[in-house]
């Protein structure tokens, strides 16, 4: 058996990798350890957020699958933040689970050219430093061009409830031994990880009348361009919060908590602790709040957000029997936490390929992510480079001010992780270019010049993008008075007046404000909150856009893999050994690097310039 | 990498000695070419001063005999192998000891070139370099002594505060924009600690502004007018300070009509002297508008010197001086002591605990009174300058200026959303850490180095 690229796991970096791949005319083989679990979401059963939800459009823009299974299997939308600027909207959606899972092999089955088998990859085989195969548990090697590993927590993965431990990948899966062992003799360095999960609840059990109950938007946003409908809520979230009883139980058997005696070593997220960090480290809070999220429509199950716990069965019953409207509820699953094996990201050129065995790609959890949006982000990217490798086609690095995804490789390959890393808004310099409603602008292109984003989609959004234009022509050319300004009602002085595009750049002002006063209509919600963002944020963007244009020029001086950075004097010697660990790919990258200072930058400069002629171009990416 | 660099340190023109530099990996063999006694140089030890003879290395001709210290790597200046060779100070010699290095493969030094290796090695950060540049250029014992606070601990104190200030208010609206969700976090709350934060940090940043103003005034020098009415000694007096007969003086009151001014060293501080206009009924256009400049100009100084006729009476509008110069350190002096006293003056002053000086202008003794009294006033006034702030040059005072006016506008903005208010602040942190040049672009480090003569 030959195919031009394996993908290692069915998860959510392993599904859009193997369609992104497909989709660029290859053979792909996804070799998962459980066919009915491909696309499975092992934590809480939602999709996007803030940033989350921006990275699930610019999947999307990028011609992967994650937005459009979400819109399907999605039965409760918000956008969050809505009371703040477009710039930092964030679109989430509960998901059912089931019907999740059920798109994702749809969409998997579907594509032409990839091919399901299920099993465990014991080993990776390389030849002349190129990848070359893997074997699988039933013994056979199977061969491939390029391999793609994503394989989440399943790397000696390590449950814990209470102080009993098993080897599991999930929740009632078996974990992949052996491999990261096989992975780490090729000189690849490896770390463990802990992230934790929360109780599932019979929601037939609850005392819905004590609980608050959380609708989602009247109007929900769909994640897809290409989804036309308006996805609707078909279910309720409900809330409620914990108490001093509760507490009190968890610190009573923090003696049983693997987190507090010890046995759990590795870190976890700071931004999703578990509730016994939470009642640890804030110790005077009477109480956190708690979310009650349904599994899907047809199953009375609902996930306990915000009461993740690795704490022994019977405490997780005591502490949610304290919790008011759950006094009789049972547990059907309990909370767990999880240790498991990711790889150092640094590890890793910006492509996600490995910079010591070529064709070989890491994506997703693996690389010390967290996080169904940013594995499956990975996943596309290096689904399209893999398929690039082969087909002989430059890569696709995503810079920083193009996408969330690209600055979240550019942290992993360039900074390294030490707790699972989520993605945040503050993450992103250029925040305000890099919006929820603009991921179509930043990247279709790209994606359509490969031939990966479906055309009709493509051709629909260029019309929008023509239709603002025009739009904002009209602005730029409209004056509004005095007196127009005046019939808007909102509280604005003016003396002469102004542009249109200037009079919507103010903070009270609307574009409807505008559209009322000229006596006209945009009836595509897109359209209105496309020209209306350009507009406020324009100031600001140009100026970000003017210093992503100075730092190119940094990007643009490439770094020979090969170069010696303990022969280049002037180098702090501290900054030499990280340059040498990292072996940034290009100046810019190398200035990123925490440690590395200016002056280094300007020294490594100078030697670039003396030193490496154009022979550069051919030894770096 | 480097090319050696050679270039003169010190100020071009005759002089006793002059000095001139050598900096890069070549340093050595370059000095070997141009020293006589090779042997001798090749066996002083690093850091030792001796005796050579220049030659030019083609012909043998010697061009001076000098001394030299040998620098080696990282112990030196720039942080790399360094001679100073000091000659004697003729514009020819220097040429020649300079050309005949360039012969020998040394390059001549770029402005600020030995600075910016001293930068680029580690040796000094870019505080550090602006302090060594507030040293050479420092025109003040006040603006001496900030130099040198710089140069030798930094300020960086008021860094740190300012950008705890920026992470605190980064940390507000970065929760807040993050988790909406979290109870933990309240829009209220946030906005009202915003608000405060930013209050903190524009006060803070106005007080620098201000340090550095009053730093300003001292680099300038004093401004001391001397005031009093007509026919009091003025002219006589500025004259004497002077030693020259610049002013006219005339026995008939009224003659300065306008005012002149001339530059003194005193203790090494610039003072400006100036003869006003006298105080009192202007019969004039011109002589009214004489006195009005010369109120114009107590408001503006720090010290005035306060001459009036110890034999006569206050003079009508006399008294407003009284309340003009409330504050600033006065020098006042009862003058033609030679002609009597009017006791109702020396009780005037003694009552309000004002010390005077009585004396003839006329008379040596009282000429050397007055101004050892005014040396004291002087010396009084730049120990008032204690305080010493983060700010010692333009581009420091542009970078406060630009937080100060960022500040500004974000306050006038409370509906603006969380994202955009970050924006403000984040520009704000990139102010700051331009102070340090932890983020400074290549454009200011140009700048910078371009500000540095050749050789420092």
């Amino acid at each position: 058996m030959k195919f031009n690229i394996i993908v290692v796991g069915g998860g959510h970096a392993g599904i859009e990798a193997s369609y992104i791949a497909s989709k660029m005319g290859l053979s792909v083989l996804m070799v998962t350890s459980h066919l009915d679990m491909i696309g499975h979401m092992s934590c809480n059963p939602a999709i996007g957020g803030i940033a989350k939800g921006t990275i699930v459009r610019e999947i999307d823009a990028l011609g992967g699958l994650m937005a459009r299974i979400a819109d399907k299997a999605g039965i409760h939308f918000r956008m969050l933040n809505k009371s703040k600027g477009m710039a930092v909207w964030g679109n989430r959606a509960q998901e059912d689970r089931k019907l999740y899972r059920h798109y994702a092999k749809e969409e998997i089955e579907k594509s032409p050219g990839i091919s399901l088998f299920q099993g465990f990859v014991l080993s990776i085989k390389e030849k002349g430093g190129k990848a070359k195969s893997v074997i699988v548990d039933s013994g056979e090697e199977i061969e491939a061009a390029a391999i793609i590993l994503t394989m989440g927590t399943f790397l000696n993965g390590l449950i814990h409830i209470g102080l009993q431990s098993s080897p599991s990948g999930r929740l009632g899966e078996p974990p992949s031994l052996g491999l990261t062992e096989n992975i780490i003799s090729y000189g690849i360095k490896a770390g463990r990880l802990k992230t934790g999960t929360s109780p599932r609840i019979d929601g037939r059990t609850l005392n819905k009348k004590k609980l608050q109950i959380q609708s989602g938007d009247e109007s929900p946003w769909p994640f897809s361009y290409a989804t036309e409908e308006v996805p609707e809520n078909k279910i309720e979230c409900l809330a409620s919060r914990t108490n001093i009883k509760t507490h009190q139980i968890i610190r009573e058997n923090l003696d049983r908590s693997p987190l507090y005696t010890g046995i759990i070593k590795s870190t976890g997220p700071r931004y999703c602790p578990s509730i016994e960090d939470k009642v640890v480290r804030f110790g005077d809070r009477d109480g956190h709040a708690l979310f009650l999220e349904p599994e899907g429509l047809d199953t009375q199950e609902m996930y306990l957000n915000g009461l993740a716990t690795s704490l022994p069965f019977d405490v997780q019953i005591k502490m949610v029997q304290s919790i008011s409207g759950l006094e009789k509820a049972k547990i059907v699953r309990p909370g767990y936490g999880i240790e498991y094996d990711f790889f150092k990201p640094t590890q890793l050129l910006p492509t996600l390929e490995s910079k010591i065995i070529k064709n070989l790609f890491f994506a997703g959890q693996i690389n010390g992510t967290s996080g169904y949006e940013e594995a499956a982000g990975q996943g596309v990217v290096a689904g399209i480079n893999a398929g690039a490798n082969i087909i002989g086609q430059d890569p696709v690095i995503l810079s920083r001010d193009s996408s969330y995804i690209g600055v979240l490789i550019d942290d992993l390959v360039t900074k390294g992780t030490e707790e699972p890393y989520r993605m945040f808004t503050s993450r992103a310099e250029y925040r305000l270019l890099l919006r929820q409603d603009n991921a179509d602008e930043r990247l279709m292109p790209l994606a359509a010049a490969r031939n990966i984003v479906d055309l009709p989609v493509y051709e629909k959004r260029r019309r929008l993008w023509d239709e603002k234009k025009r739009w904002m022509d009209k602005l730029g050319e409209l004056k509004i008075t005095a007196d127009m300004a005046a019939k808007t009602e909102k509280d604005i002085s003016m003396k002469a007046s102004v542009k249109g595009i200037d009079f919507l750049k103010r903070p009270q002002v609307t574009l409807d404000d505008i559209l009322s006063v000229l006596d006209e209509e945009i009836m595509d919600r897109d359209l209105k909150a496309r020209i209306e963002a350009d507009i406020k944020y324009s100031g600001f963007v140009q100026k970000q856009i003017d210093e992503v244009k100075r730092l190119k020029k940094m990007d643009n001086v490439k770094i020979p893999l090969s170069i010696d950075y303990s022969a280049i004097s002037g180098l702090l010697s501290a900054s030499k050994t990280t340059l040498a660990q990292v072996k940034p790919v290009s100046l810019g990258q190398a200035s990123r690097i925490p440690g590395v200072t200016p002056s280094d930058i300007t020294v490594l400069m100078i030697y670039l310039a003396k030193h490496v002629s154009e022979n550069v171009s051919r030894e770096t990416v | 990498m480097n090319n050696t660099i050679i270039a003169p340190s010190s100020a071009p023109g005759r002089a006793a000695i002059a000095v001139i530099r050598l900096s890069g990996d070549k340093t050595f063999d370059i000095a070997d070419s141009l020293i006589k006694e090779k042997e001798k140089f090749r066996r002083c030890p690093a850091n030792n001063i001796r005796l050579y003879s220049l030659i030019e290395p083609v012909s043998g001709y010697i061009i001076d005999e000098v001394t030299a210290v040998k620098y080696s790597n990282p112990h030196s200046y720039t942080g790399e192998d360094m001679v100073e060779i000091f000659c004697h100070g003729g514009p020819v010699i220097v040429e020649k000891i300079i050309s005949a290095a360039l012969g020998s493969g040394a390059h001549y030094g770029q402005k600020g070139e030995f600075t910016r290796r001293a930068f680029l090695n580690g040796k000094i950060d870019v505080l550090k370099a602006e302090a060594i540049n507030g040293l050479i250029d420092c025109r003040s014992d006040a603006g001496h002594r900030a130099a040198l606070q710089n140069y030798l601990s930094g300020n960086k104190q008021k860094l740190e505060e300012w950008r705890k200030c920026a992470e605190e208010l980064l940390m507000l609206l970065e929760s807040s924009i993050e988790f909406p969700e979290e109870e933990d976090i309240s829009e209220q709350k946030t906005k009202k600690r915003i608000w405060d934060i930013l209050k903190e940090l524009e006060y803070s940043v106005k007080k620098e502004i201000n340090k550095r103003e009053s730093i300003k005034q001292a680099e300038k020098g004093l401004i001391i007018p001397i005031i009093g009415p007509k026919n009091a000694g003025k002219s006589t007096l500025f004259n004497i300070l002077l030693d020259s007969e610049r002013s006219i003086v005339h026995h008939q009151g009224g003659t300065t009509r306008d005012f002149i001014s001339e530059a003194i060293l005193i203790d090494g501080i610039k003072v400006t002297i100036i003869d006003t206009a006298g105080i009192g009924e202007a019969r004039e256009e011109i002589e009214k508008m004489g006195i009005e400049r010369a109120w114009d100009i107590i408001d503006n100084s720090s010290i005035v010197i306060w001459i009036t006729p110890g034999n006569e009476r206050f003079e009508n509008q006399e008294r407003i001086i009284e309340e003009k110069i409330s504050g600033k350190e006065a020098v006042i002096i009862l003058s033609k002591a030679d002609k009597g006293n009017d006791s109702t003056k020396t009780d005037y002053f003694r009552k309000k605990n004002k010390s005077i000086v009585s004396a003839s202008l006329i008379e040596e003794k009282g000429r050397d009174n007055i101004k050892e009294y005014i040396r004291s006033a002087v010396k009084k006034n730049s120990e008032k300058i204690t305080e010493f702030g983060l700010i010692q040059n333009e581009r420091h005072e542009q970078i406060a200026k630009s937080i100060l006016s960022i500040i500004e506008t974000t306050k006038t903005r409370d509906n603006e959303s969380e994202e955009v208010l970050s924006y403000h602040i984040r520009e704000i942190e990139e102010l700051i850490q331009a102070f340090t040049g932890k983020i400074t672009s290549d454009d200011i480090l140009n700048r910078i180095f371009e500000t540095f003569c050749v050789g420092k």
